[in-house]
């Protein structure tokens, strides 16, 4: 009936502005090309863009960690030098409140700065640096000009804290050191009064700053590593008692035993868990562990293969499964154990027990070999075919190339590749594991 | 129970219950100042086939927790939400040719929903995102108003955003 008339001439121009703010950077050229119209809008949208992210280089890690927030986005990715880009935000984007520097060409400590001149209303900044160019002197010169920062993540940079001086307000603070830093800790003191998510991520030995969970009032997010026992039962003990911290996420790098797990105080405040255990923890433990937080609604627990243990104490997943089916308040769980060729394999039965409790809406597991995959599948979907109440949304982490299986399934499987982590929908399919439609 | 009409511009009249309705914030907005059991909405941009399609979603949705709290207020915070993934079942109930699409964004946009408004503008942005210029042309039927040397001025000047991979 309209198929003289351009599609987009029956759009006002407000709702072509919306379809246009989805539009990758990537894809502008062609689309200005199309019309004047578009040309047009497409000008005037960029000018109100709020997000960039400029990566100069690829580092997958990073990526997980700046995408996983929802601020920004692999659609407004560029790659541009430090110089090019500045040129760019005085121009074409003044609006940008979220800005990604991932490794970018020409970023230094003495230039860092000018970010803060040309965006002075920037709410969320990353920085994600290599070659360990920046250190507290430029940052401190760049945070009076942006007042108004509430979310930073510093990754990849060794500081030991002076630059917060002039950065009272953030809520969110994210922090990776410099792989070969010789600074061990951080002062954070400076961040107390606001701070209301903490996150360090550090492979190397870290030492948490002390005196600064007692003061930290508004703090409800937690996320660090910790190295030695006697720190993990004092930061444990000491949220337990404050008891404000609902979002708990710890990596563990030392053996967990269970002398000090009578130690631990219980904590009702946590609803939201995550462990991740990079030293051998025996089952036992780990269920230990757990009791000690009764209130867990989303639970994470991520078991790395263990370096220098004999091969006959591996983790029995479906002993695990069934103490993890006692934490009653359970609405998500994800759960990651790197296999042993010799690992028993996941029985059904203990993951329907899963299934049954009942608030779990979301399940993400793995690493699991084709065949579990294949046998978890078809049971599921027997399972809910009795049982149509309840819809719990299921990710399959799969540990080796395979072929899976999928029946024309009225239940989206979320089916994950291990080596790329990227899901993807078993009903659209396009996975590197091949999925057959059976 | 209290049953809202729609009639379409076509002249259609289709019930929906309350819950179902009150995702559009027109109507929902609409009842909280004039509290009824009964009343008709005339959407005179909206025809049946679209309407139709638009209460399925609104069905679908009704009970989603993200619908409700979607305020007008929040409208800043939320103009940093520009990530293209949606839902797999909208992204399902969506796959329409562009010309229904269209209707459906409008009338979306028309009744304020705003999830289905902003899959819609995703799922346009998707069928055009990778192709180049001559093609979306074609998709989109529009006519092309520029001269050769714009194209190649306009090509050049925004080389550097195709740059990534």
């Amino acid at each position: 009936m309209e198929s003289k008339e351009s599609s987009f001439e029956r759009l006002t121009d407000d709702v072509l502005m919306k379809i246009v703010s989805f539009v990758a950077f990537k894809d502008m050229p062609s689309l200005r090309c199309t019309s004047k119209r578009l040309n047009s809008i497409c000008g005037q949208q960029l000018l109100s863009r709020s997000v960039l992210v400029n990566e100069g280089f690829f580092d997958f890690k990073q990526q997980c960690y700046l995408y996983e927030n929802g601020i920004f986005n692999k659609e407004m990715k560029i790659r541009l030098t430090y110089a090019k880009m500045l040129n760019l935000l005085k121009k074409t984007l003044p609006n940008v409140r979220s800005l990604a520097l991932v490794a970018v060409d020409g970023l230094f400590d003495e230039n860092v700065h000018i970010i803060g001149e040309y965006l002075p209303n920037l709410q969320n900044l990353f920085i994600f640096e290599k070659n360990d160019h920046l250190k507290d002197s430029g940052l401190s010169r760049l945070f009076p000009k942006c007042p108004n920062l509430q979310r930073v993540w510093i990754h990849g940079i060794g500081l030991d804290g002076s630059c917060f001086k002039s950065l009272s307000k953030i809520t969110y603070f994210s922090y990776m050191p410099y792989y070969n830093s010789f600074i061990e800790t951080i002062d954070l003191t400076m961040l107390v009064s606001s701070l209301q998510t903490l996150r360090i991520h550090s492979k190397n030995h870290f030492s948490f700053p002390k005196h600064f969970l007692p003061h930290c009032d508004h703090l409800k997010s937690l996320s660090i590593p910790i190295f030695d026992e006697t720190q993990f039962a004092t930061i444990l003990n000491n949220i337990s008692v404050v008891g404000r911290v609902s979002k708990l996420g710890v990596a563990i790098h030392f053996q967990l035993e269970s002398e000090l797990l009578q130690t631990l105080l219980p904590n009702h405040a946590i609803k939201n868990l995550s462990f991740k255990f990079l030293s051998f923890v025996s089952t036992e433990n780990i269920g230990e562990l757990l009791q000690r937080f009764p209130n867990v609604e989303h639970l994470c627990l991520k078991l790395k293969r263990p370096g220098n243990h004999s091969r006959n104490e591996v983790v029995d997943i479906n002993q695990l499964l069934s103490i993890i089916s006692n934490v009653q308040r359970l609405q998500t769980l994800e759960l990651c154990v790197r296999k042993e060729h010799n690992a028993k394999s996941l029985r059904i039965n203990t993951l329907l027990s899963l299934l049954n409790i009942e608030r779990l809406r979301d399940l993400q597991i793995g690493y699991l070999w084709a065949e579990e995959v294949n046998e978890i599948i078809a049971c599921v979907q027997d399972y809910y075919s009795q049982r149509s109440d309840k819809r719990v949304k299921i990710s399959l982490i799969i540990g080796d190339k395979a072929t899976v299986f999928v029946p024309s399934a009225n239940i989206a499987f979320n089916l994950i590749d291990r080596i790329s982590r990227h899901g993807y929908y078993a009903s659209q399919c396009a996975l590197s594991v091949a999925i057959s439609f059976v | 129970m209290s049953a809202i009409k729609f009639e379409t511009s076509d002249g259609f009249t289709i019930q929906v219950e309350r819950e179902t309705a009150v995702v559009s914030k027109v109507v929902k907005n609409f009842l909280e100042y004039h509290p009824t059991d009964k009343c008709t909405f005339h959407l005179n941009c909206v025809d049946n086939a679209t309407l139709r399609k638009v209460v399925e979603w609104m069905r679908h949705h009704k009970d989603d927790a993200y619908i409700e709290t979607e305020s007008d207020e929040s409208d800043e915070e939320r103009s940093q939400d520009v990530s293209i993934e949606m839902d797999p079942w909208d992204a399902n109930f969506l796959n329409e040719d562009l010309f229904f699409l269209l209707d459906i964004l409008n009338a979306a946009n028309f009744m304020k929903i705003k999830v289905l408004f902003k899959n819609c503008c995703k799922k346009i942005y998707l069928m055009s995102k990778g192709k180049s210029s001559v093609e979306i042309k074609r998709l989109l039927k529009e006519r092309c108003d520029f001269t050769d040397e714009d194209l190649q001025r306009i090509a050049n000047k925004y080389e550097w955003m195709a740059r990534v991979n």
